[in-house]
C-alpha cells in the first residue's frame, strides 16, 4: 500500500458523491430561500423546532384570549349603552314624579302620568333583560335561573308583603347573585343586575309601582306628597347604583383597550420569536446559496477536467 | 538456449500484458482487486567459465488485498448501513409530526381553546358544536398518526424479513464459494476471482448484518454474526430468521437457526447492518414514539373526561365521558380478564409494560421504556404510573401480558359526544355572596373538580384580617386570583374582602344550567394543569412528544452522517490499495509492451544468428 496510489473508480465515485452532496446542499439552500423557512421539519434544528412549537401554543392561546376579550368587550359596551338608555329613562321618571306631585293636576292628568310611568316600567324590564349578540343576558350576575335567560321576571299573582302598585305585581330577581371578576387575561361578560336595579322589594320597579300606585289611587295632597317624596329618595339611590355600575363598566372597557393592546403586542412578540426560531436569515441564505453555487460549479468543472486526463490519451 | 530465453521472455511478457488487460477490463468491477505478476529470473546453467541465466518465469499472479483495510471498510460500512436505514425510517416518522400551524400541538390547543367561546356564551349551540368538531378533528388526527406509525412499522417488518432472506442467500453463496476455494487452494494457486467474489459477498453481508470473519488454513472463511453465532462454517450455512415477538406482534425478534436448534439473538448483540437499524427502529423507536403520542392522548382523554363528568349538560344531567378509549392487555386471555383504568392522568409514563403473574393474584410489572420494575410480586389490583390494573379471575402463575395503554389510547381515541346539548358546560355548583357583604370580592371561577366530590353546601368566610376560612376550617391567608381546592371543588376569588364577608357554595339551582359556563371555565384551566412528568402542562404536552421525536431524528441524522463519512473514508483507503488505476496500467502497458517488443527483437536477432550460421555451410 502506498500513500499516493488512488483507485480510478473510487476517484470517480467520490467525485460523484461530492457533486451530489453539493447539489443537495444547493437544493436545501434553494428550498430555504423559496420557502423562507430555515426549520421546515424537526431534524432541521430540533431545539428551534421544539421552542417554536411552544411559542406557537402561546400564540394560539393569546389569539383565543383576544377573542374572549373581544366578546366580553362587545357585551360590556352593549351593557354600557343599555345603562345609558336606562339613565335617560330614570331622568324621565324623576320628571314625571315631580309633575305628578303638582297639586293642581286633575285625577285624569295624574292617571296619564301614571300611564307613562307604567310604560317606562315595562321598558325598564326589557332593558334589564337585555341580551348580547350571543343571546346571553347582560345583567344576570352569576347566571339566570330560568331557561329564557331573563334575570328579572314579572310576577303578578304572588304579591310580596309591602308591594306597592296595582295588582300586587312585582319584578323579581331570578338569577344568581355575585359578580364575575376581571382577571389579567379576561373580563366578565355580565353585570350583577341586582346591584344595578336593586334587590327584590326595593328595586326600581317597586319604586315606580309606589309612584304609579300613589298616582292612580286618589290620595290626598299630603299623603301623595309623602309617597312621592319617598320615591324621590329611592330614585336617588337607584341613580347612584346606576352611576356606580356605569363607572365600573367604563373602567372595564378602558381595561379592555389596554388588555387588547397588551395581547396584540404579545402576539407580535410571539410571532417575532417564532420567526427568529424558524425563518431563514435571507442575507445568510443568499450568501450560502452563492457559495454553494460556486462550489458546485467548481466541482463540476474540475470533475470534467480531471476525468479528461488519462495516460491512454498519450499512447499513440 | 538463446531461443529458450527469447521464448520465455515473449510468453512471460505476453502473460503480464494479459494480466494488465484483465486489470483494465475489470476497472469498473465492484469488489475486484487488481492483480500483479511476480517475475523471477530462471536459474542459470554452468557453461564453461560462467553461469548463464536462462530467461524469465512467472512466480505468481497475486491480487492486491489487505485484510485489515477490508475489515475496516466492512465494519464502518456495517454501522453506516444501520444508521442510514434507521434515519430513513425516522424521517418517515418525522413527517407525521409537522411543525407550525398544521401541527398536532396546534390541534390539541384548538380543541381545548374552543371552550373559550362556550364559556363566554354557554347557551350558544354553535360554539358548543365547534368544541365537538375541534375534538373530532383532533382524535382523527391522533388516530391517523397512530395508524400511519403502525403502517411504517409494518413496512419495516416486511423489509426486515427480506433482509433476513437476503442474509441467508449470501450465507449459502459464501458456503459454496468456501467449498470451491478450498478445492482450488489444494491445487495450484490462489483463485483470485473467487476470493474477490467471497470478499464482496462478506462486504455485502456486512451491510445487512454485522459479521466477523476468520480465515482457515484451507482457505475457507468462517463467518460469525453477533460475535459468536457461526453463520457460515466451512461449506455449511446456518440461517437467520426474523419473526414477530411471541408476546407482542408489534415487536420482532431475530433467531439464529442451525439445524434443529433455534437461538434468539438479543438486539444488543447485533451491532450493525440494516437488520440492526430495523430492529432498533421496530423495537425501540417506534414503540417509544407510539407511547409518547399515546400518553398525550390518554392524559388528554382522562383529564377532559374527569372534568366533563364533573359538569352538567344543557338538560342538567351529569356530563359523562367526553372521549372514549379502549385499553386492553395482550394477549387478551380470560382468565384473568385484565382491566386497565387510568387512576391519575398526571402520573402516566410514556411506556409499555410487561406483566408477569407470580401467582394467581400477584404479579410483577416491568416498565419497558427504562426496564424498571414498577411492581414486584404484588397483589392485584395493582396501581402504578397512574394506572390501575384489576383482574376478573385468578391467573396462571408465569403467564405474561403486555400492556400498551398509551399506544391503545392513540389508536382508539374517539369523541363520545355528538349533540351540542350533551356538552357539560355548566358546573354542578354555584356560589352566592352573603347578603351583608360589603367587601369588593368578586368570583373568578367555581366548579366541581373531581367526581364524586364532597358534601354541599360549603361555607366560605372572611375575618377582619382579610383571611379566609374554607368549609368551617381555620382562617388562612387569602391570595386573590389563586384557585383554592375544597373537598373536590375549586374556587377562585378576586378583590379585597371586608370583615364578615361570606360566600356559600351550593348545588347549582335548577334552571341555571343553560347559562352557566363554570365547567367550561374549569376545562380551560386544564390547559395550564401540570400533567406530564410533573413539569409540562396539558397544553404543552405535544411539545414533549415533538421534542423527543425531533431529538431522536436529529441524533440519528448526525449518527448517519458521521458513520457514512467514516465508511466512505475507510472504503477510499481500501479501494486505493486494491482498486485499479488506469494510468498505472497504461504505464505498465508501455513497459511490458516494450519488453515484449524487445523480446521479439531478440528472437529476431537469435534467428538471424542462426540464419548467418546456417548460410555459412553453403
Amino acid at each position: 500500500m502506498s500513500l499516493s496510489r488512488v483507485s480510478t473508480v473510487n476517484t470517480y465515485d467520490r467525485a460523484l458523491l461530492n457533486i451530489q452532496q453539493r447539489q443537495s446542499q444547493m437544493g436545501v439552500a434553494q428550498q430555504q430561500l423559496s420557502s423562507g423557512k430555515r426549520v421546515a421539519k424537526a431534524s432541521d434544528d430540533a431545539v428551534a423546532a421544539t421552542l417554536s412549537e411552544r411559542t406557537q401554543n402561546r400564540l394560539t392561546r393569546t389569539e383565543f384570549d383576544l377573542r374572549g376579550l373581544e366578546a366580553s368587550r362587545r357585551s360590556l359596551a352593549q351593557a354600557e349603552s343599555t345603562l345609558g338608555s336606562v339613565s335617560e329613562l330614570y331622568a324621565r321618571v324623576k320628571e314625571l314624579v315631580v309633575q305628578g306631585g303638582n297639586g293642581a293636576l286633575s285625577a285624569s292628568d295624574k292617571a296619564s302620568v301614571a300611564n307613562e310611568l307604567s310604560g317606562i316600567r315595562e321598558q325598564l324590564v326589557g332593558y334589564a333583560n337585555q341580551k348580547d349578540t350571543a343571546g346571553s343576558p347582560l345583567f344576570s350576575g352569576m347566571g339566570p335561573l330560568n331557561t329564557q335567560g331573563d334575570p328579572f321576571v314579572e310576577v303578578l299573582s304572588t304579591p310580596v308583603t309591602g308591594t306597592y302598585g296595582p295588582d300586587g305585581r312585582a319584578v323579581n330577581w331570578d338569577a344568581m347573585d355575585g359578580q364575575f371578576a376581571a382577571t389579567p387575561t379576561s373580563l366578565p361578560r355580565t353585570v350583577d343586575g341586582s346591584l344595578v336595579f336593586g334587590v327584590d322589594g326595593s328595586n326600581i320597579w317597586e319604586t315606580m309601582d309606589r309612584a304609579i300606585g300613589a298616582l292612580e289611587s286618589d290620595l290626598s295632597g299630603s299623603a301623595l306628597k309623602s309617597q312621592l317624596d319617598q320615591v324621590h329618595i329611592d330614585m336617588a339611590v337607584h341613580e347612584d347604583n346606576l352611576l356606580a355600575a356605569r363607572g365600573k363598566l367604563g373602567d372595564w372597557l378602558n381595561r379592555a383597550d389596554s388588555m387588547q393592546q397588551l395581547f396584540t403586542d404579545r402576539t407580535v412578540a410571539y410571532e417575532k420569536e417564532n420567526s427568529e426560531l424558524t425563518d431563514v436569515d435571507m442575507l445568510k441564505a443568499v450568501t450560502a446559496f452563492d457559495m454553494n453555487q460556486t462550489a458546485y460549479q467548481a466541482a463540476l468543472k474540475s470533475y470534467a477536467q480531471v476525468q479528461k486526463m488519462t495516460m491512454f490519451d498519450y499512447l499513440r | 538456449m538463446s531461443l529458450n530465453i527469447a521464448a520465455s521472455a515473449l510468453t512471460t511478457n505476453q502473460s503480464v500484458l494479459q494480466v494488465i488487460g484483465h486489470n483494465i477490463a475489470n476497472v469498473n468491477t465492484v469488489g475486484y482487486s487488481r492483480q500483479s505478476v511476480s517475475l523471477s529470473a530462471l536459474e542459470g546453467a554452468q557453461k564453461g567459465a560462467g553461469i548463464y541465466g536462462q530467461g524469465v518465469n512467472i512466480t505468481e499472479v497475486s491480487r492486491s488485498y489487505d485484510a485489515f483495510l477490508a475489515r475496516q471498510a466492512n465494519t464502518t460500512q456495517t454501522l453506516a448501513s444501520a444508521q442510514a436505514l434507521r434515519y430513513e425510517k425516522l424521517q418517515q416518522v418525522e413527517s407525521l409530526f409537522p411543525l407550525g400551524s398544521g401541527s398536532l400541538g396546534t390541534m390539541v390547543n384548538s380543541a381545548l381553546n374552543a371552550w373559550v367561546d362556550v364559556q363566554s356564551s354557554p347557551s350558544d349551540s354553535t360554539a358548543r358544536q365547534v368544541v365537538i368538531n375541534r375534538a373530532e378533528e383532533l382524535v382523527t388526527r391522533i388516530r391517523d398518526t397512530a395508524t400511519r406509525l403502525g403502517e411504517i412499522g409494518d413496512t419495516a417488518k416486511i423489509q426486515s424479513t427480506e433482509v433476513g432472506k437476503s442474509i441467508n442467500q449470501k450465507a449459502e453463496q459464501i458456503a459454496s464459494l468456501n467449498n470451491k476455494i478450498s478445492r482450488a487452494m489444494a491445487g495450484t494457486g490462489a483463485p483470485n476471482e473467487l476470493l474477490d467474489q467471497r470478499d464482496k459477498l462478506v462486504a455485502d453481508l456486512g451491510k445487512q448484518v454485522q459479521v466477523s470473519t476468520l480465515q482457515a488454513e484451507d482457505g475457507t472463511m468462517t463467518v460469525f454474526v453477533a460475535n459468536s453465532y457461526p453463520l457460515v462454517l466451512g461449506s455449511t450455512a446456518a440461517q437467520i430468521q426474523v419473526e414477530p415477538d411471541p408476546l407482542d406482534a408489534n415487536r420482532q425478534v431475530v433467531n439464529f437457526v442451525l439445524g434443529e436448534t433455534e437461538t434468539r439473538i438479543r438486539d444488543d448483540l447485533l451491532v450493525g447492518g440494516e437488520l440492526k437499524g430495523l430492529q432498533t427502529f421496530i423495537n425501540q423507536d417506534l414503540p417509544n414514539t407510539q407511547a409518547e403520542l399515546g400518553r398525550l392522548a390518554l392524559a388528554l382523554a382522562s383529564g377532559v373526561n374527569e372534568q366533563h363528568n364533573s359538569g352538567l349538560n344543557q338538560s342538567g344531567a351529569a356530563g359523562g365521558d367526553f372521549f372514549t378509549v379502549s385499553l386492553k392487555a395482550v394477549p387478551d386471555d380470560t382468565p384473568p380478564g385484565l382491566t386497565i383504568d387510568v387512576s391519575d392522568h398526571t402520573a402516566l409514563a410514556a411506556s409499555d409494560y410487561e406483566m408477569t403473574f407470580t401467582g394467581a393474584n400477584t404479579a410483577s410489572v416491568k416498565r419497558l421504556s427504562d426496564g424498571v420494575e414498577v411492581a414486584t410480586s404484588s397483589g392485584l389490583p395493582l396501581t402504578f404510573d397512574g394506572l390501575t390494573i384489576t383482574q376478573a379471575a385468578g391467573a396462571t402463575a408465569g403467564s405474561k401480558f403486555l400492556l400498551r395503554p398509551a399506544a391503545d389510547a392513540a389508536r382508539t381515541l374517539d369523541v363520545a359526544i355528538s349533540r351540542p346539548a350533551d356538552l357539560a358546560v355548566a358546573s354542578t355548583v354555584g356560589i352566592s355572596p352573603g347578603a351583608t357583604n360589603t367587601g369588593r370580592v368578586s368570583i373568578e371561577a367555581v366548579s366541581q373538580s373531581v367526581t364524586p366530590a364532597g358534601a354541599l353546601p360549603i361555607a366560605i368566610a372572611f375575618n377582619a384580617a382579610g383571611q379566609i376560612s374554607l368549609a368551617g376550617g381555620a382562617f388562612q391567608a387569602f391570595t386573590p386570583g389563586k384557585p383554592m381546592a375544597i373537598n373536590g371543588f375549586s374556587l377562585t376569588l378576586r378583590g379585597t374582602p371586608s370583615a364578615a364577608d361570606s360566600f356559600t357554595i351550593d348545588t347549582l339551582p335548577a334552571g341555571a344550567e343553560k347559562f352557566n359556563g363554570g365547567n367550561a371555565q374549569a376545562m380551560l384551566a386544564l390547559r395550564d394543569a401540570v400533567t406530564f412528568d410533573g413539569s409540562a402542562t396539558l397544553a404543552d404536552g405535544y411539545v414533549s412528544v415533538f421534542s423527543s421525536v425531533a431529538s431522536r431524528v436529529s441524533e440519528s441524522k448526525f449518527a448517519a452522517e458521521f458513520s457514512q463519512a467514516q465508511a466512505a473514508a475507510a472504503e477510499t483507503q481500501r479501494a486505493n490499495q486494491a482498486g485499479v488505476n488506469l494510468d498505472e496500467e497504461a504505464a505498465k502497458l508501455i513497459q511490458y509492451q516494450q519488453a515484449y517488443q524487445a523480446s521479439a527483437k531478440y528472437m529476431g536477432t537469435v534467428q538471424s544468428m542462426f540464419d548467418t550460421l546456417l548460410s555459412s555451410f553453403h
